[in-house]
């Protein structure tokens, strides 16, 4: 009997404490999802992803568990209210309360008791919101709060410049390779700066001071090779046309001290050779030899034209659409939806056109222009015209039938008003 | 120490013989009887409200009768003194010389009724009320025992309340139970019609004495009383507080301490009349009305809403479960 008794009470009690879990838990399971969700999405918009997430939608299910059984304790009901309710419902007349007491036997099992049912319509929607907020937070699209790294793509295109630079230089050697290495560690200083650095007001100076010296120390190279390239090429041209060729010769010895002098500028292969010449004995050497230096040189100057334009080979990958601006590279602009919804345009100030407000004119402002030529009434000319005379003899009164009615029918007014 | 079996057994033959005896007094009147029963077993007073010639007096003598104890009637009429109920001292020649001698009054018997109670002016009625608390008279500073058992059975008309002092709350509460007369229907009206005669007191034989009485009183107080029930009681009572349940809001003044003993001592008197060993829930239920109705001083908002005591302890009992943690919004009763 005690067992039968003891086990009914039990399962009534659990029913009944599973009862106040879903209702008490409920609502504090669909708040701290709530809670959750935002701060999910918050941490999305961080950039923060992964064990955070995670992190929060775990504390969301089990804070609220925590929680409802803290709540819970107070209410629970024990075995003792449970047999108080099956002695009530049973009608057993406190016989199961005394039993259980020791002051009686148990009482034979009877049908009935308890009649409970489960009201759920309230606590469902509870705990099918919560997962779907918490999925939902890591569903829906959110722009990120932070700066906008910059891509390996969206580089600085004075970089790219340098870079291509570099890489002609290289290929086809014309400064100093001094000067290429240093150019090659100040690039990859800028490279270490913070991304959102590459795109800023000091990180476009440095970029283009960057960019203006090797276009400097290379037009300063070309300037030393380029007027001796020309010399051998005049030479040689007036030599095929059967000329004299003197005053080309000392042209050409001349340039060729002058680059002799610049050499420091330049390669140092190139100014070993350029060193190796004796500018007197230049115009007589074999012509064969004078081509092969004229087109060294003229290599070396073509490596410099191409460098200071950072003009890119065939095939090489072309910024894409738009040039950037200083806080963007260039390439197309990445989407982000919260930069321009947080845009309020504040900072603009618009004025309706052609709706001029004198009151806000200041003095010397150009307050309107307008682009019409003076209208001339051509038809206005009649000829020329003697001073004191009279060119016609106007449009109404009597002259009208006086000087423009035929003489038949000047006649018939006449008569008429007479 | 808890009653056997046997005892339980034997009392309950004797006061179902009492039900029995009682119910030919008073046709179809068989909750009044057992819960006048009850109130005799607890050693409890019971004021009786009802129309006149329900048979309230006939009851009383019934029940005298039955129980093999001494009665006595006193009609309450505004000009009664507190001595023409206590009794009053008289001077008395004896041969030593003259002495003064009590003669007690009609509160010296076993079972009282005071019919109209609320027609005597307050100053008697609070002499009949001590005595039903103290169960004794005291007069010229000397004390006399009024006899055992005692009880007092009172009445009082809900109409013609001209003229009238309506007992107060505090000595209302000296009553175990206010039991309300009603009237019989057909059936009960055809039975009285064919068994009484108008003038003639019906035959009532002798069921118990006064020895035994005073038996079952002392039995009633051996039933157990579990502690689930106690509790039960005593949130039951609490409830009736202002503030303590929803009910309790028409509530302005709820019941005492003392309405907490008497339904645990009711309580076990009902047990007893059924033959059981230990108070149940529903004993607390059955005797919820007729302990806390007069108990309760409602607020002025339930009687606009015309709402009576009865209806407001009825509330009570449904709000009130029987288990002490109540049962979660998300499972309900089917």
């Amino acid at each position: 009997m005690r067992t039968h008794w003891t086990r009914r009470a039990d399962a009534l009690a659990l029913r009944v404490n599973l009862g106040w879990a879903l209702a008490l838990g409920a609502p504090r399971l669909g708040g701290a999802a709530l809670v959750g969700a935002a701060l999910v999405i918050l941490l999305r918009r961080l950039g923060l992803h992964g064990w955070a997430p995670a992190l929060v939608v775990w504390a969301a299910l089990v804070l609220p568990a925590g929680w409802t059984a803290l709540a819970a304790w107070p209410r629970r009901y024990r075995r003792a209210d449970a047999l108080a309710r099956l002695d009530a419902t049973c009608g057993l007349d406190g016989a199961l309360v005394a039993a259980a007491e020791g002051a009686g036997p148990w009482p034979r099992p009877v049908s009935g008791g308890p009649r409970l049912s489960w009201r759920l319509a309230r606590v469902v929607p509870g705990f099918l919101a919560a997962p779907a907020l918490l999925v939902a937070a890591f569903l829906v699209p959110v722009g990120s709060a932070a700066p906008v790294a910059a891509s390996p793509e969206a580089r600085p295109l004075t970089w790219s410049k340098v870079e291509d630079a570099l890489q002609i230089l290289e290929e086809e050697p014309l400064v100093p390779e001094a000067e290429l290495e240093r150019w090659k560690k100040q690039l990859a200083e800028l490279e270490q700066q913070p991304p959102e650095a590459w795109f800023g007001h000091e990180g476009q100076e440095a970029a283009d001071a960057l960019w203006a010296q090797l276009r400097s120390t290379v037009a300063r190279a070309e300037a030393a090779v380029g007027p001796l390239e020309r010399a051998l090429a005049q030479e040689a041209a007036a030599k095929a046309a059967g000329e004299d060729g003197a005053a080309q010769a000392r042209e050409l010895e001349a340039a060729a001290a002058r680059a002799q002098a610049d050499a420091k500028h330049l390669d140092s292969e190139l100014a070993e050779r350029l060193a190796r010449l004796d500018p007197k004995d230049l115009p007589g050497l074999a012509q064969e030899a004078k081509d092969a230096l004229q087109k060294e040189l003229a290599k070396a100057e073509r490596s410099g034209r191409r460098a200071r334009r950072a003009e890119p080979g065939e095939g090489e990958p072309q910024p894409g659409p738009g040039q950037g601006t200083p806080e963007r590279g260039p390439g197309t602009a990445p989407i982000e939806l919260m930069a321009e919804e947080a845009a309020r345009g504040t900072d603009r100030s618009e004025r309706v056109e052609g709706h001029d407000d004198p009151s806000r004119d200041r003095l010397g402002d150009v307050v309107r222009r307008d682009a019409t030529a003076p209208e001339v009434d051509e038809a206005a000319y009649r000829g020329a015209m003697q001073g004191g005379a009279t060119p016609h003899l106007g449009r109404g009164g009597a002259v009208v039938w006086k000087a423009r009615l035929r003489p038949d029918e000047q006649a018939v007014l006449q008569e008429y008003f007479e | 120490m808890v009653p056997t079996e046997n005892e339980i057994m034997a009392a309950k033959a004797e006061l179902t013989a009492l039900s029995a005896a009682l119910n030919q007094v008073l046709f179809g009147q068989g909750d009044l009887v057992e819960r006048t029963i009850v109130a005799v077993l607890a050693g409890g007073h019971v004021l009786l409200e009802g129309l006149p010639g329900l048979g309230k007096t006939q009851l009383v003598k019934g029940l005298a009768r039955a129980l093999g104890l001494s009665t006595k009637r006193i009609q309450f009429t505004p000009d009664l003194l507190p001595g023409d109920v206590t009794g009053n001292p008289m001077l008395e020649e004896t041969p030593s010389g003259r002495r003064f001698v009590f003669q007690p009054g009609p509160l010296f018997a076993h079972l009282v009724l005071a019919d109209e109670i609320n027609r005597a002016s307050p100053k008697t009625q609070s002499a009949l009320l001590e005595a039903m608390q103290e169960r004794h008279v005291t007069v010229l500073g000397e004390s006399h025992p009024l006899p055992d058992p005692f009880f007092v059975l009172a009445t009082q008309n809900p109409i013609e309340l001209e003229g009238t002092y309506p007992l107060p709350e505090a000595q209302l509460d000296r009553f175990l139970f206010k039991l309300e007369v009603l009237r019989s229907d057909v059936d009960a009206l055809a039975q009285i019609v064919l068994h009484r005669e108008l003038g003639r007191d019906p035959e009532v034989p002798v069921v118990l004495d006064r020895a035994r009485v005073v038996a079952l009183q002392a039995l009633c107080r051996r039933i157990h009383l579990p502690q689930a029930v106690v509790r039960y009681i005593a949130r039951l009572v609490d409830a009736t507080h202002p503030g303590r349940s929803e009910t309790a809001k028409a509530v302005r003044y709820g019941a005492s301490p003392r309405a907490a003993l008497a339904l645990a001592a009711a309580g076990k008197a009902r047990a007893l009349v059924q033959g059981r060993l230990q108070v149940g829930f529903e004993d607390v239920r059955a005797l919820a009305a007729p302990v806390l109705v007069h108990r309760l001083v409602l607020d002025y908002t339930a009687r606009l809403d015309g709402r009576a005591p009865a209806d407001v302890v009825a509330a009570l009992v449904a709000e009130v479960a029987p288990e002490e943690r109540g049962l979660p919004p998300t499972v309900e009763v089917a």
